[in-house]
C-alpha cells in the first residue's frame, strides 16, 4: 500500500488528501461475513477541483464518500483534511473533531433526506446557518432564496417534506447543503431524481462553489451533469474483478 | 502555530496514519469535560448493573445512552446524577464556576444544589418529575424559588415564557399538569427543569411514553432548546431513532458493559460490533 | 369528670388523686419531655421528636399540648386554657379541670394572671409579657407535609434550608384567589433559620409570635414531636415581595364590646342569616367591655 507523503512545500494545495484507504464490512448477524467494499485507495483533491467518482454501481462510490465523511469507518488508511488551518485525518480523529469538521470543513449532500418529522423545510435549510450564529432573520431569508432558486413553491416552504416527491425531498437536501459555502463538499448522487431545470440549478451551484475554492467530490450518474462539473474523474471498479 | 505545525508532520515511515486529531484535539479541548467518568461499576449485591464504564462528556454536547432494557443505561443514568454511589470508580462534574466535583463525595446540600441549579432530570412518566397537585406555573416556578426568587410577578413571567417555548398555551398556566395530555405533560417538565438555565439535563427515556406523533414535536423541541441553551444531556434511550436525532455521539451497552461508542451516525450506519449491528438490523424500517 | 370554675378549682384539689403523680405524668417522663423542650428551645423552630405518652382523652384534642404543660407546670404556676379564643368551651374548660385536679394548681381566664397558657388556635390579644408561656396544641407539626409526603425528604429539606416548595403553595394561592389567601396555619420563619407551621393559628396572630417576650412551646401528640420559639425570637411570615404578608382586616368593630383592633368570629344570630361580628379572645372582650362601660 502506498502511503501518504503530503509535501510540506505546497501544504495547502491539497484540502483532501487520501492514502491507503480501505473499507470492509463485517456483518456479525450473517454468520461474519465480510465484504469488502474497496481498499488501498489513494486520491487527492484541491480547491476549487471537482473530482466525480465514477463506476457500477456496487463498486464502493458512496460507501468512499460515506468513509470520507466518517459516516463509515475504515479499516485502514488516512482521510486528512485542512481544518481551520490543521490537518485532521478522519479516518482516526474524534468524534468531536470529525463533528466539527462538519460543522465547518464539509458538507455532505445524500441521496436521502433524514430529518425529524415535522420540522418545515424553511427551518431544515435555515438551521445550516442559525447554528452557526447567524440570526433568524437572514438565515430564513437566505433559505427562502436558496428554496426558491430550487424552484421548490412557497406554499411549501412551511411544511414538513416528510410527504414531498422524492425529487422535493432532494432538492431540499441540495439546498440545506449548499446554503454554507463548506471548503470540501461531498455530493452522493445529488441529481438522481431531478428534472432538466433543477439540473441546472444544481450544476450552476457546483460552479459556484468551485469558483470561491470548494474542493468537490460526488457522485454523477448523469453524464451530461459530470461532464458538465467535473475537472478529473476517478474510476472504481467492482473489487475481485482486477484483483 | 506549534500545534498547526506539528499535526503537519506526518511520519510516512510508519504504516498507521499518525493520529493528528489528539494535537488537534488539544486545540479544541481548551474547554475541559462537564463530566468525566472512569471505571464505573454498579453491583446490586451480587448482579451486575454496570461495568468499568468510562465516559467524558463535553459542554453543549448530547451523548445517548442506548441499549435494550436491563442493559445497564437506567443504572449508568442514576449513576451519573449521583443518585446512588457506585461500588466502584470515580465521576467528576466542573461546575460554572469550574469547580470540579467528585458526584459520589459530594455532600447531599451540594448535590442538591446542582440539582436544582445546573442539572436536570426529565424522568419518562412525567407524573414521576411534576408536582401533580400544583399548578403548571407553580411546577415552572418551583426551582427559580428553590433558588431565592421571591417575586410573584417575575415568576408569574418565567412561568409564561417558558410555557410559550415549550408550546403550551398560556391561558393553562394555573391549570394543574393533571389537566394535561402526556405530551403536553412531558413539555412542562422540560420547562420545570430547563427554567434555572441548567448546564447539564439527564434524560431518561423522554419521549418513550409518547405517540409518535407527539414524539416528532418533542424531538424537535428538545433539539432547538439543546442548541439554543447551549446544554449537554445525557439520553437514555432505548430508541435508536430518537437517539441519532438528537445526539452527537452515542454509547452502546450490553450486560452492563459499553460495547461500542462513537458518533450517533457512525455507530448506527456502520455498526462494528455484533450486538450493535443486531439492534441496528432490528429498526423497523419507515 | 367534674368541671371546676377557675374559683374552685383551689378547693377541688385538696382532696382527690392521691394516686397521681403530680400533674398526671411521672417524673421520668416529664424529664423526657424537658430533654426534648430544652433542644426545642435551643434551635427555634426545629421539631424535636419525643416520646409521646398517652392521655385521657383522644387525639386531636391537645394531647401534646397537655404534656408539654404538664412538664414544665409548677405548683405556683397559674393556668389558663383557650380553644379558639375561648376559655369556656368544652375542651377548654375541661383541661382546665383536669390540671386543677391531678396538679392542685391556680386557673384563671385572665391572660394578665396566668404564667402558663395552654392554647388552640388563637394567641391572646392582650400582649404577653416575660415569664409567661404560651403551649400550643399543634395537630400537623409539618408545614413542608403539604408538598412532600415522605417524612425522611422532609427532614432532609430543613436540614438543607431548601423551603422552595412553601413558596410554591404561596404561589398557588395568589395564582388561584388573587391573594395568599391561606389565613390559618400560614408558615413562619423562625430566627431566619426553620420554617415552622404555627398551628392552626389564624395568620392574624402571627405578628404577636414575633419578638414575644413569652416563651413559645409547641406539642404534637400524634406526631410526637415538640418545637419552640425562645423569648424575643425573630419570626417572619413567608411572602413575596410583590405580594407581602398582611393580616386579616374588619370593617365593623366588635358587636359586643366595639374593639377594632381585636380578631373577630363571625356569628351567625338567626335562621335568616342575621350575623354579627365579635372578639373570638372572651377575656379580652370581657376586659374591653367593661373597660368602655366604665369610661
Amino acid at each position: 500500500m502506498n502511503i501518504a507523503h503530503i509535501s510540506s512545500a505546497t501544504p495547502d494545495k491539497h484540502v483532501l488528501s487520501v492514502r491507503g484507504l480501505s473499507k470492509s464490512f463485517t456483518l456479525h448477524t450473517q454468520g461474519g461475513t465480510t465484504i469488502e467494499a474497496f481498499s488501498g485507495l489513494n486520491v487527492d483533491v484541491q480547491k476549487g477541483e471537482c473530482l466525480a467518482l465514477h463506476g457500477p454501481s456496487g463498486s464502493g462510490k458512496s460507501t468512499f464518500l460515506r468513509s470520507l465523511y466518517a459516516n463509515y469507518k475504515p479499516c485502514a488508511g488516512s482521510i486528512v483534511v485542512s481544518h481551520e488551518g490543521l490537518q485532521v485525518d478522519m479516518a482516526t480523529a474524534c468524534p468531536r473533531t470529525v463533528l466539527a469538521v462538519r460543522q465547518y470543513t464539509m458538507g455532505y449532500v445524500s441521496q436521502f433526506l433524514r430529518v425529524i418529522p415535522r420540522v418545515s423545510c424553511l427551518d431544515i435549510v435555515a438551521e445550516r446557518l442559525t447554528a452557526h450564529g447567524e440570526n433568524e432573520q437572514s438565515a430564513f431569508e437566505a433559505a427562502g432564496e436558496m428554496l426558491a432558486r430550487l424552484h421548490i413553491p412557497e406554499r411549501l416552504w412551511k411544511l414538513a417534506p416528510a410527504t414531498f416527491s422524492g425529487g422535493e425531498q432532494q432538492r431540499i437536501n441540495i439546498a440545506r447543503g449548499f446554503i454554507r459555502r463548506y471548503p470540501i463538499m461531498l455530493l452522493d448522487e445529488p441529481t438522481a431524481s431531478l428534472d432538466a431545470v433543477n439540473r441546472k440549478t444544481v450544476v450552476a451551484l457546483i460552479e459556484e462553489a468551485k469558483a470561491v475554492g470548494a474542493a468537490i467530490v460526488g457522485i454523477f450518474h448523469d453524464e451530461a451533469v459530470r461532464d458538465a462539473v467535473a475537472d478529473r474523474v476517478f474510476e472504481f471498479r467492482p473489487l475481485g474483478q482486477g484483483a | 502555530m506549534m500545534v498547526a505545525q506539528a499535526a503537519k508532520l506526518i511520519s510516512s515511515a510508519t504504516s498507521t496514519p499518525i493520529s493528528m486529531e489528539i494535537m488537534l484535539a488539544d486545540a479544541l479541548d481548551a474547554e475541559p469535560a462537564l463530566m468525566s467518568v472512569r471505571g464505573v461499576t454498579h453491583y446490586y449485591g451480587d448482579r451486575c448493573g454496570c461495568r468499568s464504564i468510562d465516559l467524558d462528556l463535553w459542554p453543549g454536547e448530547v451523548l445517548a445512552i442506548v441499549g435494550e432494557s436491563g442493559s445497564g443505561k437506567s443504572t449508568l443514568l442514576n449513576l451519573l446524577a449521583g443518585r446512588f454511589p457506585p461500588s466502584a470508580g470515580t465521576i467528576h462534574y466542573r461546575d460554572a464556576e469550574g469547580v470540579r466535583h467528585n458526584i459520589n463525595c459530594l455532600s447531599e446540600a451540594v448535590r442538591r444544589r446542582l440539582l436544582r441549579t445546573e442539572w436536570g432530570f426529565v424522568h419518562q412518566n412525567p407524573r414521576d418529575g411534576l408536582r401533580m397537585r400544583v399548578s403548571a406555573g407553580g411546577n415552572i416556578g418551583e426551582r427559580l424559588m428553590a433558588c431565592g426568587n421571591r417575586h410573584y410577578g417575575k415568576l408569574r413571567g418565567s412561568a409564561l415564557d417558558w410555557l410559550s417555548r415549550v408550546e403550551i398555551a398560556a391561558d393553562r398556566i394555573d391549570d394543574r399538569p393533571s389537566a394535561y395530555s402526556g405530551g403536553m405533560q412531558q413539555r412542562l417538565q422540560i420547562a420545570r427543569n430547563l427554567v434555572s438555565s441548567p448546564r447539564l439535563v439527564f434524560m431518561d427515556e423522554p419521549t418513550g411514553g409518547l405517540d409518535v406523533s407527539v414524539q416528532a414535536k418533542l424531538l424537535d423541541l428538545l433539539r432547538q432548546l439543546v442548541r439554543q441553551l447551549n446544554l449537554s444531556v445525557l439520553l437514555v434511550t432505548h430508541d435508536l431513532v430518537v437517539a441519532r436525532l438528537l445526539a452527537h455521539r452515542m454509547i452502546v451497552m450490553r450486560r452492563g458493559e459499553i460495547v461500542e461508542t462513537g458518533l450517533s451516525d457512525q455507530v448506527l450506519d456502520d455498526p462494528q460490533h455484533a450486538y450493535t449491528q443486531l439492534l441496528v438490523s432490528s429498526i423497523l424500517q419507515g | 369528670m367534674p368541671a371546676p370554675t377557675s374559683k374552685a378549682a383551689g378547693q377541688a384539689t385538696g382532696q382527690s388523686v392521691v394516686s397521681y403523680n403530680f400533674a398526671y405524668m411521672d417524673e421520668q417522663t416529664k424529664r423526657m419531655i424537658r430533654r426534648s423542650l430544652l433542644k426545642a428551645v435551643a434551635i427555634p423552630g426545629y421539631q424535636v421528636p419525643f416520646g409521646g405518652r398517652e392521655m385521657p382523652m383522644p387525639y386531636g384534642w391537645g394531647t401534646g399540648g397537655m404534656q408539654v404543660s404538664a412538664a414544665v407546670m409548677g405548683k405556683e404556676d397559674v393556668f389558663k386554657v383557650i380553644d379558639q379564643g375561648s376559655d369556656d368551651t368544652t375542651n377548654a374548660v375541661s383541661i382546665r379541670a383536669f390540671f386543677a385536679r391531678v396538679a392542685g394548681i391556680r386557673t384563671t381566664t385572665a391572660t394578665v394572671e396566668a404564667t402558663l397558657i395552654q392554647t388552640r388556635h388563637r394567641i391572646p390579644e392582650q400582649a404577653l409579657r416575660e415569664g409567661q408561656i404560651m403551649v400550643y396544641q399543634v395537630p400537623i407539626p409539618e408545614p413542608l407535609r403539604w408538598m412532600e409526603p415522605s417524612e425522611a425528604e422532609t427532614r432532609a429539606m430543613h436540614a438543607l434550608e431548601e423551603y422552595g416548595v412553601m413558596h410554591v403553595k404561596l404561589y398557588e394561592d395568589i395564582a388561584r384567589h388573587g391573594e395568599i389567601a391561606t389565613s390559618f396555619d400560614y408558615p413562619v420563619l423562625v430566627n431566619k433559620r426553620y420554617v415552622m407551621s404555627p398551628s392552626p393559628l389564624p395568620k392574624f396572630d402571627n405578628p404577636k409570635m414575633n419578638q414575644c417576650p413569652a416563651l413559645q412551646l409547641f406539642g404534637a401528640g400524634r406526631e410526637k414531636r415538640i418545637y419552640a420559639i425562645p423569648p424575643y425570637t425573630t419570626v417572619t411570615s413567608l411572602d413575596f415581595e410583590d405580594y407581602p404578608f398582611a393580616v386579616q382586616r374588619w370593617d365593623v368593630p366588635c358587636a359586643l364590646c366595639g374593639a377594632t383592633d381585636s380578631y373577630l368570629d363571625e356569628i351567625i344570630t338567626d335562621d335568616t342569616g342575621a350575623r354579627m361580628f365579635v372578639c373570638s379572645d372572651t377575656d379580652h372582650c370581657a376586659r374591653h367591655a367593661v373597660a368602655r362601660d366604665m369610661q
